[in-house]
């Protein structure tokens, strides 16, 4: 019954307390929210947690939720995540003075079929794998859209900093599906 | 053509990651429960439970009075003339009383005979207490006066006060023990400062002149008082180098007197290490480089073994005012890790010698070079914890000597409670 439900109807229940609905909310984000944890958080173990600490933070705040067309639950949701997850970074994060020298990235940008080749938990591996604070800018200005001069708010850095860090995520993750790609040609 | 992050980007979007099999069941569990978020606000908890520990224990240490009275060292100005020596008639009994302090005074019992037709008796039996250990021996030198057997001044009162020093030889042992020091410098700084600052000139009107070994006379003209002290302890520490001498009734514009001068001369010095706490606030001026300022309490101890007057500690307390560029090269939400260099401004509050206040210090300039870990309790209050060198910019202003006249260039560890302010 509850599976048929619009988002709109759906966190409304929940605010309800409805028990099924709660489940139900689970069942459909939980995988995507668990993926963004896994993105921001480099741990499988720590990103389940992250992810299940969201979910219900969001149901104990679903009554503040605006409804604001098709979508916007996960985009609610994912918003918390994110809050949440680089509030773990912050408490945890070392921030080194990197003092190897920004070295020019003359690796060839990866292809469209390339790309497509890849599967998507291996590009999650790689993002994983990634220092927190790359990881994280990169996660922030690359897929969820975030411009340096948020970044710089959210983490605490100048936006020379985000521009820096993104530069030499993006170095890295290019030496690794170069490699890859490499790998399974050969 | 697309670019090969937004195709990373497209992939990723939609991707569901596959869940335990369980983590429903243990969502529900959660849910149950409440979550997980109470057991995380317990932390700046602790840390305002351990501030107020700290700073309770430095109150008590730094504001609690010492057990035993300090003002056992009574310096007269004159030892008692004997004069028309006749036979010793009386009698002198010792309290079998082991002094708390090397400078705690003897007290001296002088009973008649005529007053006392048992005294005989008392004598051959007090002879064998009175005599003197051999960790109380007292020297013999030229100065040491002897104790007082003129009848006339002093049978006239069953007591008095002896000049002489139960001089043991020991050293004073000074035990530190770790948790009341660690609460003196966390919370102790803004607290010592404070109090040192509320007592200030109430006695200032004696200026004695450590370091110069001046003869005192009172500013105002009047007669100067009992509280001879400071002079005789030099400048420097050599033993004995730097003589002074207690006048038998100076006059202000009087010169020196030279009948019968009894020499103070200063033994042996020790300066101990010195205490330092701090207050300090940090701006950042990017993202690496930070400015520093503050105010930083230090207390410095010095104990002066003098050949008249026995041992006397001197204490000097003064407040810096330290500006540094800091540059953290490592940092962590709850620690951060730099180095700086700067310079800090040193004023006196208060110098006191055995207990009396002496004239302060003049204020005084250093460079420092610090280096140092700061442990963030909340976003905006942290502790600290450095070690700094500082080198004190030579000033022939300065008057008194302490651990670090002694040691211009100087190392020494400071803690204290640091403010964040800006943005962090």
């Amino acid at each position: 019954m509850h599976k048929d439900l619009d988002e709109q109807e759906l966190a409304r229940r929940c605010s309800q307390g409805d028990r099924l609905a709660e489940d139900e909310l689970y069942r459909r984000y939980a995988a995507r929210v668990y993926t963004l944890c896994r993105r921001y958080i480099g741990d499988d173990d720590e990103a389940k947690d992250l992810m299940q600490e969201s979910l219900i933070q969001a149901l104990d705040k679903v009554q503040t939720f605006k409804y604001s067309g098709k979508g916007s639950l996960y985009g609610w949701l994912s918003r918390i995540a994110i809050n949440k997850a680089l509030n773990q970074i912050k408490r945890h994060r070392w921030r080194m003075v990197s003092l190897d020298l920004q070295s020019q990235d003359t690796l060839q940008e990866p292809t469209e079929r390339e790309m497509e080749s890849i599967p998507q938990e291996k590009l999650l591996e790689w993002i994983s794998k990634l220092p927190d604070m790359r990881r994280t800018v990169f996660n922030l200005y690359c897929i969820d859209g975030y411009s340096h001069k948020e970044i710089s708010e959210m983490l605490g850095i100048s936006e020379k900093g985000s521009a820096g860090m993104l530069a030499k995520a993006r170095k890295q993750l290019k030496e690794d599906i170069r490699r890859y790609v490499k790998d399974t040609e050969s | 053509m697309k670019k090969w992050e937004d195709i990373l980007k497209d992939r990723l979007e939609g991707y569901e990651s596959t869940l335990p099999e369980s983590s429903l069941a243990e969502f529900r569990a959660l849910r149950t429960a409440g979550g997980t978020a109470a057991r995380k606000k317990a932390y700046p908890l602790i840390w305002t439970v351990a501030a107020v520990v700290a700073a309770g224990l430095a109150a008590v240490l730094l504001l609690r009075r010492p057990v035993a009275p300090e003002e056992g060292i009574q310096v007269v100005h004159e030892p008692p003339v004997v004069q028309n020596q006749v036979e010793d008639t009386s009698i002198v009994v010792h309290p079998m009383v082991t002094p708390h302090f090397l400078g705690q005074s003897t007290v001296t019992k002088i009973v008649p005979e005529e007053a006392n037709p048992d005294t005989s008796e008392k004598l051959a039996t007090t002879e064998d207490r009175t005599e003197v250990p051999e960790s109380t021996e007292i020297p013999e030198t030229a100065s040491s006066p002897k104790p007082s057997t003129n009848p006339s001044a002093g049978n006239a009162s069953t007591t008095m006060t002896s000049p002489y020093i139960p001089l043991t030889g020991r050293t004073q042992r000074v035990n530190i023990s770790v948790a009341p020091a660690a609460g003196e410098i966390l919370g102790g700084g803004i607290l010592a400062a404070l109090a040192t600052y509320l007592t200030d000139g109430k006695n200032n009107t004696i200026p004695s002149y450590i370091g110069h070994g001046a003869v005192v006379n009172s500013p105002s003209g009047s007669k100067p008082t009992d509280n001879h002290q400071g002079s005789g302890i030099g400048s420097s520490s050599t033993p004995g180098d730097n003589p002074g001498y207690y006048p038998s009734d100076p006059q202000p514009g009087d010169p020196i007197s030279q009948e019968e001068p009894v020499k103070d001369l200063l033994e042996q010095s020790t300066h101990c290490f010195p205490i330092k706490a701090g207050l300090s606030s940090r701006l950042p001026l990017t993202d690496k480089l930070f400015l520093t300022a503050g105010l930083e309490y230090s207390f410095y101890r010095s104990k002066y073994n003098m050949s008249y007057s026995g041992e006397k500690w001197q204490r000097v307390h003064y407040l810096g005012i330290p500006v540094r560029l800091d540059w953290v090269f490592a940092s962590h939400s709850q620690f951060n890790v730099y180095v700086g260099g700067g310079m800090q401004g040193d004023f006196c509050l208060n110098a006191s010698l055995a207990g009396k206040d002496i004239q302060k210090d003049r204020p005084g300039l250093s460079l420092v070079g610090a280096g140092g870990i700061q442990m963030n309790a909340t976003k905006r209050l942290g502790f600290y914890l450095e070690p700094e060198l500082s080198w004190m910019i030579p000033n022939e202003n300065n008057t008194l000597v302490t651990y670090r006249s002694e040691h211009p260039l100087m190392f020494s560890v400071s803690a204290g409670i640091r403010i964040n302010l800006g943005n962090q």
